[in-house]
């Protein structure tokens, strides 16, 4: 079923405009339980267009997913290992964990729907031989 | 009359007397690491250092006096240095962990003949791989660093015990005697990393300065080498399991294995998620969603059985447009554990390096037994401790030339023992406002009402009295909308659709089109994000 919503009709039907009503002051009261303040605010372009929303969705614009990766098995030394994904104009680190060559491993990670890639970085070093590798891979959502 | 090789044999067997029959001391050096990552163009002037000395022969005497112990106790000929690191508490470094990484440190060391030593080779205890300057992750190198935490536990009544960090060890080779010496100059650099990479160069990069310096003996070092500041939170006490501080990806030099903590980000390290409300639920309002608007995140900490042991976060307000006040509570599942939460309110404060928090109220510890829910009442009474500023009618949404920043709140649940991550509710948990005048909590569209409220010291609620225990309307509206950054919240009295002309499509194709809606607002209907940064 889709429904159908006209902005102009709630805002003329309800409360009218902004959170909590209206009129503001910097004064910190005890709040009213009784009588919401309903003065209007400056709303000065409300919408009057139609939104149908399909049934049931979630307005969600995040979305968990199980990502399986397998450690590289060629390093060698203590492996650290992070999981990366770009929004915001930033690299936003969403795991940083350790582990060993060639082990399997599934992260729940939680990302923007607009998402369509992150990116695993492996850092390992070998405090015996003192020698630094760094695997990056790429993982399409 | 004594000559300069008279005198200096004369030092030098008082060193070797001294050394024998005198412990060796610490001493606090005046000059610091500046907020440039680097020592003063001149280097610390070891040899003018008045803490150390009223003479330059008698603080290389001092020098001597300490290498001379390290030789004796160690084995080794060298100088230990402390370092507290003072780094600014944002990103992922915390209060209780943070760092920088060296690039280079040099002593130079002038004898009394004219020979001069340039002394390159230097340690510490921990290590990183890092990325430099505007390099990508690929080029990654193994470099020192130095962690170190805000504060100490443990008072020993030792300003270097209590003060300093971590710790430096340049080696001197064993032809050098300082006693010998008229000149002896440290210099430093940290490392420039890219911090556009995240972790771990956000965590290694230098936020802030001074660094205080010391020169250690050879008991205030193996302290804090023991100790292990900033890796290990409770390694002042060692009759205690050691805790990790949750430092990223440190490379441990040490002989004892250190503890780790995975972390999880939700939804990252460093980003927020953005939650914004309707406040007059159950009526839907002007759906320009600024009533109360919030930055969250939540990190869990995973042992290496990959079970939870520790969750910590933080939440910022950013805007109120909103006459009601409210209390904002982060929710979270957990079945079943015990453990405890330590909470912290901060209110901004400008200071030279940009703005740090100011805390407001003690910090607050509670115990949890047998929970299955923790229901964190973040910001209490949001008008109270977010006002309008002068001349606005409410805080960051109105069009008004000035902007607040808004308080920020910090917590850490550790658990006594660790639960399966399956045990923990799903993300982005449940960030649900309770509105203050009306008493009704607004959750996400498929959260259901808090109901330990009470069992959690809360005030009851009216939604089950007055029916609605539904957070969605009739047309399918929600009330509460989980955002992601850099939506910008709209300006007052501009419904989500009219700001963001791709929210329509998005929503009519179920978030097939249009996924990142939120990047593209009409740009005279939303707070532009040049003169508005909410984040600190």
């Amino acid at each position: 079923m889709r429904l159908k919503l006209l902005f102009a009709a709630i805002l003329a039907g309800s409360m009218i405009a902004c959170g909590g009503g209206g009129t503001e002051t910097t004064t910190i009261v005890t709040p009213d339980k009784t009588t919401p303040d309903t003065t209007a605010p400056d709303t000065t372009n409300p919408s009057i267009t139609e939104i149908e929303v399909p049934q049931d969705f979630d307005f969600s614009n995040f979305q968990t997913l199980p990502l399986t990766f397998t450690v590289p098995g060629d390093l060698v030394g203590q492996i650290d290992y992070k999981i990366a994904g770009s929004w915001n104009g930033q690299l936003q680190d969403l795991y940083i964990g350790r582990g060993f060559a060639g082990q399997e491993r599934t992260v729940d990670i939680n990302i923007p729907t607009a998402l369509d890639s992150v990116r695993i970085e492996y850092m390992a070093f070998d405090k015996a031989s003192g020698t630094a590798q760094v695997k990056i891979e790429e993982v399409n959502i | 009359m004594f000559t300069p090789r008279v005198l200096t044999s004369f030092i030098a067997s008082a060193a070797l007397a001294y050394a024998a029959s005198s412990n060796a001391l610490s001493y606090s050096l005046t000059d610091k690491v500046q907020s440039s990552g680097s020592t003063p163009n001149s280097g610390i002037e070891l040899h003018l250092e008045d803490n150390i000395g009223t003479t330059v022969a008698a603080r290389m005497l001092a020098l001597e006096t300490l290498r001379q112990e390290a030789i004796s106790v160690e084995g080794e000929s060298k100088l230990v240095f402390g370092v507290d690191v003072n780094e600014a508490a944002s990103g992922t470094e915390k209060a209780e962990t943070q760092a920088v990484a060296l690039d280079s440190v040099r002593l130079d060391i002038t004898m009394a003949d004219g020979t001069v030593y340039n002394l390159t080779e230097f340690s510490t205890l921990t290590k990183s791989l890092l990325a430099t300057g505007n390099n990508g992750a690929e080029t990654r190198q193994d470099y020192y660093t130095l962690l170190g935490s805000a504060g100490s536990n443990s008072i020993t009544g030792s300003v270097f015990k209590d003060k300093f960090d971590s710790t430096l060890t340049v080696p001197i080779p064993e032809a050098i005697d300082f006693t010998q010496a008229v000149e002896a100059t440290l210099h430093i650099d940290f490392l420039d990393v890219n911090n556009k990479l995240g972790d771990p160069e956000a965590f290694y990069d230098f936020s802030n300065g001074f660094e205080d310096l010391a020169l250690l003996d050879d008991a205030d070092a193996r302290y804090l080498d023991n100790v292990a500041k900033g890796v290990i939170s409770n390694g002042d006490d060692p009759s205690q399991e050691p805790i990790s501080s949750g430092a990223p990806m440190v490379i441990s030099l040490r002989d004892n294995q250190v503890p780790y903590v995975e972390w999880l980000g939700y939804p990252s390290s460093t980003g927020y998620y953005l939650v914004g409300y309707e406040d007059l639920f159950p009526d839907l309002g002007d759906y320009d969603f600024n009533d109360l608007t919030v930055a969250y995140r939540v990190e869990v900490g995973l042992d290496l059985n990959s079970q939870v042991t520790q969750i910590r976060g933080e939440a910022i307000l950013i805007t109120r447009g909103a006459a009601y006040s409210h209390d904002w509570h982060l929710r979270l599942g957990i079945k079943s554990g015990n453990g405890k939460i330590t909470e912290s309110w901060y209110q901004p404060e400008e200071y030279e390096f940009g703005v740090r928090g100011r805390q407001v109220g003690e910090t607050t510890t509670r115990n949890f037994n047998n929970a299955s829910q923790i229901d964190l009442r973040a910001f209490a009474d949001t008008k109270a401790i977010f006002p309008a500023p002068e001349g606005c009618k409410f805080t960051n949404t109105p069009v008004c030339d000035t902007y607040v920043q808004g308080p920020k709140y910090i917590f850490n649940i550790t658990f006594n023992s660790p639960i399966d991550m399956d045990s923990l509710s799903a993300a982005p948990f449940d960030p649900y406002l309770y509105v203050l005048n009306t008493d009704q909590e607004i959750h996400l569209i498929n959260q259901t009402l808090a109901t330990q409220r009470t069992a959690m010291g809360y005030e009851k609620s009216q939604n089950e009295a007055k029916g609605t225990t539904s957070f969605v309307d009739e047309n399918g509206f929600p009330f509460a909308m989980m955002l992601a950054s850099p939506w910008m919240p709209p300006i007052e009295g501009y419904s989500m659709e009219v700001s963001y002309p791709d929210f329509t499509p998005y929503v009519e194709t179920r978030g097939a089109s249009k996924k990142d809606w939120y990047i593209r607002p009409d740009g005279t209907k939303v707070h532009p994000s040049e003169r508005f940064t909410w984040q600190w």
